[in-house]
């Protein structure tokens, strides 16, 4: 009976012991790698949606006309079928709707011919003009919403200077695809 | 906790759009034209105070490409200097003497297309004044052909 008891007090320390080590190894953990936590609070700001503008470019239909050096007027023709010479003015009418959505929106419309690989041949030009708007320095048109409206066609100009002397830029071609309409916000 | 600071140069970013012109290539034309001698290189013969040479005749003929493209026809004559003041250069359309004489520019009016052809004769004469002191030398003239892109 004696023995009995002295194992059950023995067993007792071994599981007190027991559960001290493993209480220990608890807190060394927490140690460790844990974080305090402070009270925290938070409440939603009710403002509604917010969206963004809108910028937008596009064509509609357009015609080309050849005015020649000499003679009469050419209407609608194909740019690739003919060949100019300098004093020829090749004049594309072309219907423009552009979009401008924004409080503070301004943005700047010409027309770019940097994408062409080799350039415009010597004596050639190309503008833009925009009824009703004045252009800025570089043929640049400052676009607004409040006169986005006016642009509704415009007219792109490649000029073929007439005092191209001797045989400068004879037998040249560029791509029409490389010159483009560009609109780009502005940043002031 | 370390606070870093990006020191690394942008650019902004702002809303752009382009689109392509229509109407695809666009080619320049070429403007040449030719002369060329009718019957091979003449032989004017000699000159004589108050008389003309025999006729120089050729072709001037327009290689261009062009849509709009119109051209007159110049020509030009020159001589050695010492025969300068003495001989006088004329130039027909048609035959000498009898065809259209060129005044500097042909047409007059109006204008060549693109491929046309000129039949010229030229002729020299040399001035009842000339003095003796021009016997026996060469007067080598040279023609001159120039196209003139017809212009507004």
């Amino acid at each position: 009976m004696q023995q009995r008891s002295v194992r059950r007090a023995e067993n007792g320390s071994a599981r007190k012991k027991g559960i001290a080590a493993l209480a220990i190894g608890g807190l060394l953990l927490a140690g460790g790698g844990g974080s305090l936590a402070y009270w925290s609070t938070q409440e939603s700001v009710g403002t509604g949606t917010i969206s963004t503008g809108d910028l937008n470019l596009t064509l509609g239909a357009g015609d080309w006309k050849l005015q020649g050096a000499v003679g009469a007027e050419v209407a609608s023709v194909t740019p690739s079928d003919v060949k100019i010479v300098p004093g020829d003015v090749l004049i594309l009418t072309q219907e423009l709707s552009v979009t401008l959505v924004g409080d503070t929106i301004e943005a700047d419309l010409s027309v770019d011919s940097t994408g062409l690989m080799d350039g415009l041949p010597e004596g050639v030009t190309v503008s833009l003009d925009v009824a009703g708007l004045t252009a800025q320095a570089g043929g640049i048109y400052r676009l607004t919403p409040d006169n986005v409206g006016q642009v509704g066609e415009v007219t792109v100009t490649v000029d073929f200077s007439e005092v191209t002397a001797e045989r400068i830029s004879t037998n040249k071609t560029f791509d029409l695809s490389e010159i483009a309409f560009s609109l780009v916000q502005a940043e002031s | 906790m370390a606070l870093c600071i990006s020191a690394i140069p942008q650019t902004l970013a702002q809303w752009t759009v382009q689109k392509q012109l229509p109407g695809g290539l666009v080619t320049t034309g070429t403007f040449e034209v030719d002369a060329q001698w009718i019957g091979g290189p003449p032989d004017l013969g000699s000159l004589f105070p108050g008389k003309s040479s025999a006729p120089a005749r050729f072709e001037v003929t327009g290689n261009s490409v062009g849509t709009t493209l119109r051209w007159r026809l110049q020509l030009e004559s020159t001589v050695n200097l010492e025969f300068r003041d003495y001989v006088t250069f004329r130039a027909y359309v048609g035959e000498c003497g009898t065809g259209t004489l060129i005044a500097g520019i042909y047409p007059a009016t109006g204008s060549l297309g693109p491929t046309n052809s000129v039949s010229v004769c030229a002729t020299y004469t040399l001035s009842a004044s000339a003095p003796s002191s021009l016997q026996g030398l060469q007067a080598n003239p040279v023609i001159t052909v120039k196209g003139i892109q017809e212009g507004n």
